[in-house]
């Protein structure tokens, strides 16, 4: 008789007890699988929406909430557009685009958009200068680039960079959706709190608020809205490591009046989110590592005990103790294998159906997670078999049938 | 070549020095105190710290008690003026340099070139004042920054090279081109010259070196980079462009990364 065959046998032997190891490592194997396929595109989400922002601090009001964080330049309250030269003239290293925001909502031909005025880096880079000579030792590389003066700039960069070079007072840019719904082209002539401003660039669809944006110089939106000096946000590309050196602790010392957050912290109930099915997955890994491996084990030395007079008598036929070591080592890698396939495919489909509603990504299978589910599913059941295993292999034929 | 090298120096040299005196002239205003001290300070070679601000009130006055005293100790090389940005005969001097939108009091120091080598808006004190002496090419590298220019500072040795073959070739071209030259400062820099060691510990040159290299400065203070005499003007022209083309040229972008993405 083959040894598949011996272990083939072997495993249907006791039904019962070999689902229940088969099943603690099933079930941990999913949901370990269908966490970790979560967590990831849930991460990738944060990451695409961080990334969308291209800026990374957000200078608002004390009593803006972090709610609707594309919506935090759109509350009541403001702060005075004098932070703006306080920033620029700081000695704070790492703070490379500054864009300023007020927005106000406006109507068009019975449609709903939002004016937003943006300044223009031209106007609050020469203030950068004024740093005297610090300025030549500010870290570079850092997502801002040096203001050319013989060029003229794209302003469609705008949703990237968040900051243009120029902008004049009677120009305005504006979102996809304002330019569909208004069928306006560049060059076109805009009216509004009769007001003409002509559009000097349609910005590409970004799938976010910007898209229905109205973008003017900052000074205009600010007359027009009556507000004075003022603007809702300050939006900052800041070096990444200066942020975390404690750039935005010195923005908050230099402006105690605002509230300065990162982006990060916006994201943050979706980064604790992930956190914690990052926390999660290693408790279920910790959970199937003793639950599953006890049990198996326990099952393995049930077995041995039991079948000591089958090993006794295979022993006394010739078998050496590496074949019942492999026996049983063999149906161990079969139970992982199953537990770890299985588990991988219960796992992925989980997430698939899941993932969705809980965090509200659309999820896709993770062909690396099956690796790791076979890894560790054939490791626990192996490592947990072995020294039932060596038991067995060691035992004195004699004695098992002295015992008979 | 030579010629051609004397003219272009020459020319950058008297634009750069003049440039202060002709702001001040071009814009000068009847009747505006600060003006006529900005021209006056100039004129002696002195600093001028304007004190700007609005309403009378303790902390404008804390403010101006703070820095009437530390500027008098400078008086051989600095004088202060304070001007109040809501007077109708300041009104250009507070449109030119823009703080009628800037937290108030504020001290501009301006220097004889016209640069702004320091704003001042907090707590006013003897090191800040310090800090806003910076040597002659400093002075010339911010004038022609705050004037939204390029900025080449040619390091020589200051013995080995003629004042004027210390401008590499490419840079004369560069400036010699119709795009580029009425855009582009070239300031001259002797290594040796111990006022200027601290501005060259900031650009990270080497004062020690043996051969002449030129630093390229753009608005507002960024370094595009460090050339010696062999680069030609299409190396300069390519390392501006680059410089545009990448906004993250040697740092990291994207979700990780400190800028946005291309």
């Amino acid at each position: 008789m083959r040894m598949r065959t011996l272990v083939w046998r072997e495993i249907f032997e006791r039904k019962s007890q070999l689902a229940t190891s088969f099943l603690a490592i099933l079930l941990g194997i999913t949901v370990i699988v269908s966490i970790k396929n979560i967590t990831h595109y849930s991460e990738k989400a944060v990451a695409r929406e961080m990334d969308s922002l291209g800026a990374n601090v957000l200078v608002l009001p004390k009593s803006a909430t972090l709610q609707d964080y594309y919506a935090a330049d759109m509350q009541g309250d403001t702060i005075p557009e004098e932070y703006v030269t306080q920033l620029a003239i700081s000695d704070l290293q790492g703070l490379d685009n500054l864009s300023p925001k007020l927005s106000m909502p406006i109507t068009i031909q019975g449609q709903s958009f939002t004016l937003t005025g943006i300044l223009p880096k031209s106007e609050f880079q020469a203030k950068a200068a004024w740093a005297g000579a610090g300025i030549f030792s500010r870290p570079v590389g850092c997502g801002a680039m040096p203001t050319l003066p013989f060029a003229k700039g794209d302003q469609k960069t705008l949703v990237r960079q968040r900051v243009i070079n120029n902008l004049e007072n009677d120009e305005a840019l504006v979102g996809a959706d304002v330019a569909s719904a208004l069928a306006l082209k560049e060059g076109a002539k805009l009216t509004f709190f009769d007001q003409s401003f002509q559009v000097t660039a349609v910005l590409p669809q970004t799938g976010t608020i910007d898209d229905s944006r109205i973008f003017a110089h900052l000074h205009r939106v600010q007359d027009l809205s009556g507000k004075g000096p003022v603007v809702n946000a300050i939006e900052i590309v800041g070096c990444c490591q200066e942020i975390s050196n404690g750039l935005v602790a010195k923005i908050n010392k230099l402006l105690p009046e605002a509230k300065v957050v990162t982006i990060t912290q916006i994201a943050d109930a979706q980064i604790k989110m992930n956190r914690l099915m990052a926390k999660l997955s290693f408790i279920f890994l910790v959970i199937i590592v003793v639950v599953g491996g006890a049990g198996i084990a326990n099952y393995m030395y049930a077995n041995v005990f039991e079948r000591r007079r089958e090993i006794g008598t295979l022993m006394a036929l010739g078998a050496n103790a590496s074949l019942i070591l492999g026996i049983f080592l063999f149906k161990a890698l079969v139970l992982g294998l199953a537990g770890g396939v299985g588990g991988y495919l219960l796992g992925t489909v989980l997430a698939l159906t899941l993932g969705p509603q809980l965090a509200g990504v659309p999820v896709l299978p993770m062909p690396i997670l099956a690796v790791w589910a076979l890894l560790i599913s054939v490791g626990l059941a192996l490592v947990a078999s072995y020294f039932p295993a060596r038991r067995a292999a060691r035992l004195d034929p004699c004695a098992t049938f002295q015992e008979i | 070549m030579k010629r051609l090298t004397v003219g272009i120096l020459s020319l950058a040299l008297l634009t750069s020095a003049a440039m202060g005196q002709q702001a001040g002239r071009a814009s000068n205003v009847r009747g505006s105190a600060g003006q006529a001290a900005l021209d006056k300070a100039a004129a002696a070679n002195k600093y001028a710290f304007v004190f700007f601000w609005r309403d009378k009130n303790p902390q404008t006055d804390k403010a101006w008690a703070e820095l009437k005293p530390v500027v008098d100790k400078h008086s051989d090389s600095a004088t202060a003026v304070a001007v109040r940005v809501s007077d109708p005969t300041e009104q250009p001097l507070v449109a030119r340099y823009g703080v009628d939108r800037v937290k108030l009091p504020m001290v501009l120091a301006i220097a004889p070139c016209g640069a702004i080598t320091k704003a001042i808006t907090g707590e006013i004190n003897d090191d800040q004042l310090q800090a806003a002496f910076v040597s002659p090419c400093t002075q010339h590298c911010l004038k022609a920054l705050q004037d939204k220019k390029l900025v080449f500072v040619c390091v020589t040795d200051g013995e080995s090279l003629p004042a004027a073959d210390a401008v590499p070739p490419g840079v004369q071209e560069f400036k010699a081109d119709q795009r580029f030259g009425p855009s582009t400062e070239v300031v001259l820099l002797n290594a040796k010259d111990a006022a200027e060691a601290e501005f060259l510990q900031t650009l990270k040159v080497d004062a020690s070196q043996a051969k002449p290299l030129t630093v390229f400065l753009a608005p507002p203070g960024a370094v595009i980079g460090q050339f010696d005499a062999r680069t030609t003007k299409d190396d300069l022209v390519k390392q501006v462009l680059a410089s545009q083309s990448n906004p993250c040229a040697g740092g990291k972008c994207g979700p990780n990364g400190c800028g946005p993405k291309k």
